[in-house]
């Protein structure tokens, strides 16, 4: 397509040009907007892609001058059960930051802040005793979220977080799913929309479970199947409590350098129900692996299981609280911080 | 940054409301100069460098050409911008590939030389920047045009910002007059430039990125040749994939530099519905074509000098067109096959053969321009191969020559989607082949414009934006 004129001439073709464009701005968003609300109608929630930028980012604004920051580490549970809001309710003078990552072993991130002699805070870091099985770090590590925050943090990608700011935030319809390529795919196959999910991802890389959207039974199955087949790849009927203890003890060196200076590492046993607890335990006895944690390590401990508070969650699934339980689950550890000293009582 | 990204659109949002305010047209300009930088660092602050240097160098050259009264040192600085610039060029974009050869050279002398990497970083848009910088001081040279004697309008014309990276390759006489006077932009002018840029940014972000671009990928991503029908899938999804990408770049850029009151020239023509060789290189990436011709084929001789010269000076243009591309033999290869076959077409064209009556017929005429589509759509397998080695062997595969077991089928769906995407843009070229965007635009309906406008918004909304930076930026 070329126009015959030379470049100094360029001509406006005739018509109302800017009119033209306005129209087709404000169909556009008609079109948007009405897509949006039929999508909400049927379930569907924004949520933000937790991408290893995402997660550099949120690592590079954890430095707080005043070592008031607080590093949420871990999982799928940290992230699904500890409230961001119930904390800065609590805490409006600290600055959290959510760095677990779901499926994964923290040990790397708990080094790296450990080496990072500017960051001075408090860690709340949540394991579990498989996650020093030998083997797990090496599968499961969070070093390739490390190494990418090493890589890239001098070049954030604005465009990334414009997108997840003003479009994934906000938009349902900005879902994978509804996406140009799959809904072409789907045309063209005949399949129908897959059902609204029940994880809602936010930007502060928290996340929510609502199991009412999701066929409980199934969910549980599924949680449990992965986690026998993650026992029987991992650990053995007894394992060693020499090894674990020797991987527990090399933690203490990381540890005592976030402490000296003047910062805070807690390691938190989240709740566990059902048959995600009885592998657990017929595993890792609490009285011989964890209860000797906090000895090993010099890092202080909460198990749910001793804090009557925390006790009271059940699991749908087995491993993970819905989000309707998480501000009280949240309150409840953080009063079992404040009461350890760890957390202010800014009662 | 990107077009097809938001923070572009912010970029683009702040200068453009920057560029209206009531200020001085210096002012204006020297807003565009510092947007233009700003927007040439956002991907590398220090390569910054070497656009000033080329700035400054082809300034100072081309006011010592004009004020210089003897031809030596007349050619000596006209040697000094060409040295700077083709050596810019050289380091950046063929140094490592230089060394490499060189050290297989020596290698088939029995000399064992390894050279250490230089592990360049090619600086986008170089090769765009470069030789646009370097035509200004040969035409000032040639007398045909005065050397500029504002620097920051030369600085300008060197780094606009919506032409920098991808082109079109601007010629000093079609920008700088430009900068003479103020540019007054009209609520229309801007609409129309908009509706440019939306028409662009479909074509990158929804035909190019989301529609073919992940065929091309899963295909050529394998090790092993694919299946004959996915090697064919993925040569003619490649060909849109590229035309789109590129030609979306120049529509974005036209459009925008609309917005801003500057006129850019063509880069593209409907090549897809181009008749033969010649043809296509009339039609694809014009104005580095034009540029090969001005200040290449023509000082060679052109074809003033018999038809075995001409046939030579052509093919030697175009390999050095298909080398400007990309160092790597894929590249040099392309430019020889694309030499060859221009070659060929002048000897045809000779003969009586080209004169038979069914060519000029419609059949006759569609014809020709399948066979085009399809000889282009075949050397682009050397543009996307990552390897002579695979180039040969997807050629291999869509002849059914190969032996090897296919590791890559394309399901149903992507075969209907490269289909159907290919058609589409096949005969929209063909229906716009002998018009202008401009006339066909001006005669479609009102309300036709705005919902095809909607509809390309919308698309382009839903593509999801796969990040993918333009294929030329690597050039």
């Amino acid at each position: 397509m070329h126009s015959s004129i030379s470049p100094s001439e360029r001509e406006v073709p005739d018509g109302q040009w800017g009119q033209t464009l306005l129209i087709a701005v404000l169909i556009t968003c008609l079109v948007v907007g009405g897509a949006e609300t039929i999508v909400r109608r049927q379930g569907y929630q924004p949520t933000v892609p937790d991408t290893r930028e995402l997660w550099s980012f949120h690592r590079s604004r954890i430095y707080d001058d005043e070592g008031k920051s607080v590093v949420l580490l871990g999982a799928s549970r940290m992230q699904t059960g500890f409230s961001p809001r119930v904390f800065r309710n609590r805490f409006h003078d600290y600055h959290l930051t959510q760095l677990a990552v779901s499926a994964t072993s923290p040990l790397a991130t708990l080094k790296d802040l450990a080496n990072d002699d500017r960051f001075v805070g408090i860690v709340l870091c949540s394991l579990s005793p498989s996650a020093l099985q030998e083997g797990v770090e090496g599968a499961h590590s969070q070093s390739r979220n490390v190494e990418h925050y090493r890589e890239q943090r001098h070049t954030w990608n604005v465009e990334e977080r414009l997108k997840l700011q003003f479009v994934n935030s906000h938009f349902a319809i900005a879902r994978p799913q509804f996406r140009l390529r799959p809904l072409i795919r789907q045309f063209i196959t005949g399949t129908e929309f897959a059902a609204p999910g029940f994880i809602s991802k936010q930007l502060d890389r928290s996340q929510r479970l609502d199991f009412q959207k999701v066929d409980v039974e199934k969910q549980r199955a599924r949680r449990v199947g992965g986690t026998i087949q993650f026992y029987e790849k991992y650990v053995p009927e007894t394992p060693s409590r020499e090894d674990w203890m020797a991987t527990a003890r090399a933690l203490k060196p990381y540890i005592d350098r976030i402490k000296s200076r003047g910062g805070a590492v807690v390691l938190i046993r989240f709740p566990e129900t059902g048959e995600h607890w009885r592998l657990s335990v017929s595993h890792f006895p609490k009285e011989e692996f964890w209860d000797q944690l906090s000895e090993l390590t010099g890092a202080p401990t909460i198990h749910f299981k001793d804090v009557p508070g925390l006790a009271i969650f059940d699991c749908p699934d087995t491993s993970h609280l819905d989000y309707r339980d998480t501000d009280a689950f949240t309150n409840a550890l953080l009063d079992e911080c404040v009461r350890q000293k760890i957390l202010p009582d800014h009662e | 940054m990107t077009f097809n990204s938001l923070s572009f659109a912010v970029f683009f949002g702040v200068v453009f409301c920057l560029y209206q305010l009531p200020v001085s047209w210096s002012v204006r300009k020297l807003i565009l100069l510092a947007a233009s930088y700003a927007f040439y660092a956002a991907w590398n602050p220090p390569f910054i460098a070497l656009l000033l240097l080329s700035t400054v160098i082809d300034w100072v050259a081309a006011r010592q050409i004009a004020a210089s009264p003897t031809f030596t040192i007349r050619r000596l600085w006209l040697l000094c911008s060409l040295s700077t610039n083709l050596g810019l060029l050289g380091f950046f974009k063929y140094g490592n590939f230089a060394l490499e050869n060189i050290a297989s050279l020596l290698a088939l002398a029995g000399i064992g030389y390894v050279p250490s990497s230089l592990n360049i970083l090619l600086p986008w848009g170089i090769s765009f920047y470069t030789f646009q910088s370097m035509s200004y001081t040969i035409d000032v040279y040639r007398d045909e045009m005065k050397a500029w004697t504002s620097f920051t309008d030369v600085a300008l014309f060197i780094s606009f910002f919506p032409q920098l990276l991808a082109g079109p390759i601007m010629r000093a006489h079609d920008f700088l007059p430009q900068c003479l006077h103020s540019r007054t932009v009209s609520f229309r002018q801007i609409g129309w430039g908009l509706s440019l840029v939306t028409l662009g940014l479909f074509l990158k972000t929804v035909i190019s990125d989301t529609l073919l671009a992940p065929v091309v990928d899963s295909v050529y991503a394998e090790a092993a040749p694919p299946g004959a029908l996915s090697a064919w899938c993925a040569a003619f999804a490649f060909s849109g994939q590229l035309y789109c990408d590129f030609c979306g770049y120049s529509t974005c850029a036209i459009g925008l530099g609309l917005c801003l009151g500057f006129s850019l020239p063509d880069n593209f023509n409907c090549p897809i519905a181009a008749r033969g060789i010649t043809d296509f290189w009339q039609r694809w990436h014009i104005t580095l074509s034009t540029w090969f011709r001005d200040y290449v084929y023509v000082p060679l001789g052109g074809s003033r000098h018999g038809l075995f010269r001409t046939m030579v000076n052509l093919f030697v243009t175009v390999v050095l067109c298909g080398l400007w591309h990309g160092a790597a033999w894929t590249f040099v290869m392309f430019g020889v096959v694309h030499g060859l076959l221009m070659v060929l077409e002048i000897v045809i064209r000779s003969t009586p053969f080209a004169r038979i009556r069914v060519w000029k017929t419609w059949g006759g005429q569609l014809g020709l321009t399948l066979l085009t589509f399809t000889i282009v759509t075949l050397t682009a397998v050397l543009f996307r191969a990552q390897s002579m080695g695979q180039a040969v062997a997807m050629l291999k595969t869509m002849f059914g020559l190969s032996d090897t077991t296919p590791s890559t089928h394309l399901d149903t769906v992507d075969v209907s989607i490269v289909i159907a995407a290919v058609e589409v843009l096949f005969l929209s070229h063909l229906i716009l082949r002998d018009t202008t965007i401009e006339a066909f635009a001006a005669r479609s309906p009102r309300w036709a414009r705005s919902l095809v406008l909607a509809g390309m918004m919308m698309a382009i909304l839903f593509s999801g934006g796969a990040d993918r930076a333009f294929i030329y930026f690597a050039f």
